[in-house]
């Protein structure tokens, strides 16, 4: 608190004198409007849902979004992995076991014409590999993947997922946010808005793109949709830390810190103009994030660290370009 | 609806352009050009023309019954073969459909799956006539087509998968015929056969002959290359097809068609086109924009003047302005809304054009609503936080195109040229290979950022971050988000970098070697303001320890820049 350069100007104006009067005495104010209304019966009911209890909606300071909420159940997960691959293998060659296919391979598909808007029905194929019950569950697994099956009792899988859409990039909106149309909120960004992160020197949400390109649809994949512009996916690629992560190779970092502190002083001057304003106070908390990251990121992308048992059991010590080494 | 488009598909076409459309002027031009240069080659015997997709072979006009090409290669791939004849321009007498027959060798072609027939079914494109003779064979190629009747021709032209480059212009692969040597025969009365022309002969017998051709035929095919740039070029805004009956589809699903309905469109909106099947689609079309242009047709005034309102003040009146159903938010205002909509259709006070959209936005500008200061006060902050109600206009960032195109305007190093190729930041790439964005902020580059050229999934490595949404879905509404990455782009980008110098260096120049003039001129050029006494001491003691470059890095990227006001 000695070193009011450390905090963000919106932290700064919070604490100076006249900054927070303003803000203690508006935000009274308002509770007053709030006791007021109720007591009048003014207040528009909580919309109820289903269960008959309100929704939980996170409070967050547009300041700073990924601060760390509460959770609302009790739960042992830290950190959430989705690891989505468009185009992958079949599940019918897989972990879905089919066992029509193989009495229909080589015939027609029951009840589907000749020709439909696709072009001609083509002949049912059975499964490439054979499948054979595994672990103690029993769970079907193909020989594709006999290693896997040795760990099958460790998987949770649903087999029910189905959609309407037969075209790739409505199929993955459908799948990273429920719906076949862009503009809604993926997984991250729910878990980030609800959440917050406890961790402020990096992105809450990190996506992870295949090197040789994002999916068809997208940064739609790891959007924000509806809600607010932070909770949408940060990406990085499997190969490389994010695009001009680090200061022009033309400047010092002497040089980098100074604009990065004119920068600051200019929009403090601006935001006086504006106090309180989310939008601004929250550019200017990105810029502070994109500050952090450029020394965190290297950090969590440096693997050097890591032993060389770590390396092998993630699988990653092939120096494939698809295994992010 | 689906009735109203039946005639349309999905595809390229070169467009109708008006007569005063620059491109088909610059075509009439080019070929104007073209006709002068081939007349003098005509004077001097047959020539060939390189069209990309297909060459002409010129020659002098016969008149006979029947044409036969042999190849002299072993290997020959053609989508079409036409032969022109000179009592109308472009009349292909070739066509099956003209009473023409084509026969030759191999009249099945490679595997009796490319037939012969293909040559002249006046289809372009992947269906082709295929030879593949063993190279060791005495036999070549050839095709010989019957005319209707006797005819007098002089041109012919062979393609391959020409209308190819209708979708992809981006690719490598350009569509293009392969330089294969031929001989032409000419029926004569007495039923024998008369070589009539070859390439060879064309190609290298005459220019010996003539030296004079080589400088012409030089000229012409510089002309065709030009026509091709600069003419009218094909693109993507679908091809017409004849219109098939148009069918309500059993639970979507197209193999379930049932009752057949008419052109229209929908019933609820009042959108009976009193049409049948039997019209024309150019007549549907028509029809349907009358319709919806309608004066008595309240809602496409009322969702423009809406869409209007929601570019200038940020968000609409009808909040979801690409839908006003029941799955839409409700108008905040609808009387406003309507009156809006009224005034766009028939003006009363703007004195401006019905449906002038640069009345509606002089109209919304000059409003109070619009001048209203962007700064907070207390009173308003209470009453409405988020400035919902526009008692002030809230600061909100400009969208990628403008903070680009501003940075360039303030170098000066903006190319304002109106219209024309876009400037292309990726690769020209082989086929279903991904692209790579090779050059986001050379010299090339610097246009508009309208006129960047887009691909599906390619981030351009700097504003793509300021939610430049991707073009291959549609979007009504352009996210405005706010995250780390634009940060490191805009400091740390070669772009910005680059022109941050250029900024210090033209402001420089215009103050004659002064600091502080040169940074009041930055502050100009960026921010439309000279600095206050603070902020120039600031700026003045870093431009002294450093460089001013490093100020025009900072400036742009200040909220001040990014934000609007």
């Amino acid at each position: 608190m000695n070193n009011p350069e450390r905090l963000s100007p919106n932290g700064r104006r919070l604490l100076d004198r006249r900054g927070f009067l303003s803000t203690a005495g508006l935000s009274t104010a308002s509770l007053a409007l709030a006791g007021i209304l109720d007591a009048d019966g003014l207040l528009a009911d909580e919309i109820r849902t289903v269960s008959g209890k309100s929704p939980i909606r996170p409070a967050i300071d547009p300041g700073r979004p990924y601060s760390s909420r509460k959770t609302h159940f009790e739960v042992p997960a830290k950190q959430v992995l989705v690891i989505y691959c468009p185009g992958a293998v079949s599940h019918v060659d897989t972990f879905d076991y089919k066992p029509a296919l193989m009495k229909l391979d080589g015939k027609k598909p029951p009840g589907l014409p000749e020709v439909t808007f696709e072009g001609p029905t083509g002949n049912i194929a059975k499964p490439f590999w054979d499948f054979k019950p595994r672990g103690e569950t029993g769970k079907m697994v193909s020989d594709l993947l006999p290693n896997l099956g040795g760990q099958i009792d460790d998987f949770c899988f649903l087999h029910a997922m189905t959609t309407d859409t037969s075209a790739h990039p409505q199929g993955e909106n459908f799948i990273n946010t429920g719906f076949t149309m862009e503009g809604f909120p993926s997984f991250g960004s729910w878990v980030t808005y609800a959440l917050g992160t406890e961790n402020q020197e990096l992105p809450a949400f990190v996506a992870i793109n295949d090197p040789r390109g994002l999916a068809r649809s997208g940064k739609n994949n790891f959007g924000n949709g509806f809600l607010p512009a932070a909770f949408q996916g940060t990406d990085f690629s499997a190969k490389s830390p994010p695009n001009n992560l680090n200061r022009p190779v033309t400047l010092s970092a002497d040089e980098d810190r100074k604009t990065v502190e004119l920068l600051k002083r200019l929009n403090a001057a601006h935001l006086e103009k504006y106090p309180g304003d989310a939008n601004l106070a929250g550019r200017i908390a990105s810029y502070e994030l994109a500050g952090r990251m450029q020394t965190s990121v290297p950090e969590a992308m440096d693997l050097s660290g890591e032993t060389a048992a770590t390396i092998k059991s993630y699988g990653v010590e092939g120096g494939s370009e698809l295994r992010g080494q | 609806m689906t009735g109203v488009f039946q005639d349309v598909e999905f595809g390229s076409r070169f467009p109708e352009f008006s007569s005063e459309h620059p491109r088909r002027k610059r075509s009439e031009e080019l070929w104007s050009k073209i006709s002068k240069q081939r007349r003098t080659l005509r004077e001097l015997g047959g020539w060939e023309e390189n069209w990309g997709a297909f060459r002409e072979l010129h020659f002098k006009a016969y008149t006979t019954k029947a044409i036969r090409i042999r190849f002299k290669t072993p290997s020959v791939g053609l989508d079409e073969l036409e032969v022109f004849g000179t009592a109308e321009r472009n009349q292909n007498v070739s066509r099956a459909s003209s009473g023409a027959k084509v026969t030759g060798f191999p009249e099945q072609g490679v595997d009796g799956r490319f037939p012969i027939v293909r040559l002249t079914d006046g289809e372009y494109g992947t269906m082709t006539w295929r030879a593949q003779l063993p190279k060791k064979s005495k036999e070549r190629p050839w095709a010989r087509v019957d005319f209707a009747d006797e005819v007098n021709i002089n041109r012919l032209r062979l393609s391959s998968n020409r209308e190819y480059f209708y979708d992809t212009d981006y690719l490598t692969k350009k569509p293009s015929l392969p330089n294969y040597d031929f001989d032409v025969d000419v029926l004569k009365k007495d039923g024998s056969w008369q070589p009539w022309v070859g390439t060879w002969f064309v190609k290298t017998q005459l220019d010996k002959k003539h030296p004079e051709r080589k400088a012409v035929l030089a000229e012409v095919q510089r002309l065709i290359n030009t026509l091709a740039e600069e003419g009218p070029r094909p693109s993507f805004v679908a091809r017409f097809v004849r219109p098939k009956p148009t069918h309500v589809l059993l639970r979507g699903s197209p193999e379930n068609p049932r009752d057949e309905v008419m052109p229209a469109g929908p019933v609820i909106f009042g959108g009976d086109l009193k049409l049948t099947t039997k019209a024309a689609g150019s007549k549907r079309r028509a029809e349907f924009a009358k319709w919806v242009s309608n004066v008595d047709n309240p809602l496409t005034a009322r969702v423009m003047a809406n869409r209007i309102w929601h570019h200038i003040f940020g968000s609409g009146i009808v909040p979801t302005t690409s839908d006003f159903g029941k799955a839409g938010a409700a108008p905040t205002h609808p009387e406003l809304l309507d009156w809006m909509a009224a005034e766009f259709v028939e003006p009363t006070v703007t004195q401006g054009k019905p449906w002038s959209m640069k009345s509606m936005i002089r109209l919304l500008v000059m409003s109070d609503a619009f001048r209203q200061a962007s700064t907070p006060n207390a009173k308003g902050t209470t009453k409405d936080a988020g400035s919902a109600l526009l008692w002030r206009f809230p600061p909100k960032r400009v969208e990628a195109e403008v903070i680009r195109d501003s940075i360039l305007q303030a170098s000066g190093s903006l190319n304002r040229l109106v219209g024309g190729r876009s400037y292309r930041i990726h690769n020209v790439k082989n086929t279903y290979a991904q692209w790579e964005v090779l050059d986001n902020h050379g010299p090339g580059t610097w246009r508009r950022m309208l006129y960047q050229e887009r691909m599906r999934r390619v981030d351009d490595g700097i504003f793509t971050a300021f939610d430049f949404p991707d073009c291959g879905q549609v979007r009504a509404k352009r996210p405005v988000s706010t995250t780390p990455l634009q940060a490191l782009n805009l400091m740390n980008g070669d772009f910005v970098i680059e022109q941050s110098n250029l900024i210090a260096e033209r402001a420089k120049r215009e103050s004659n070697g002064d600091l502080g003039l040169a940074l009041d001129r930055c502050f100009e050029y960026l921010l439309g303001r000279t600095p206050a006494a603070a902020e120039r001491d600031a700026c003045l003691a870093l431009a002294k320890e450093t460089d001013l470059s490093l100020v025009c890095r900072a400036l742009i990227n200040s909220n001040e820049f990014a934000f609007l006001p």
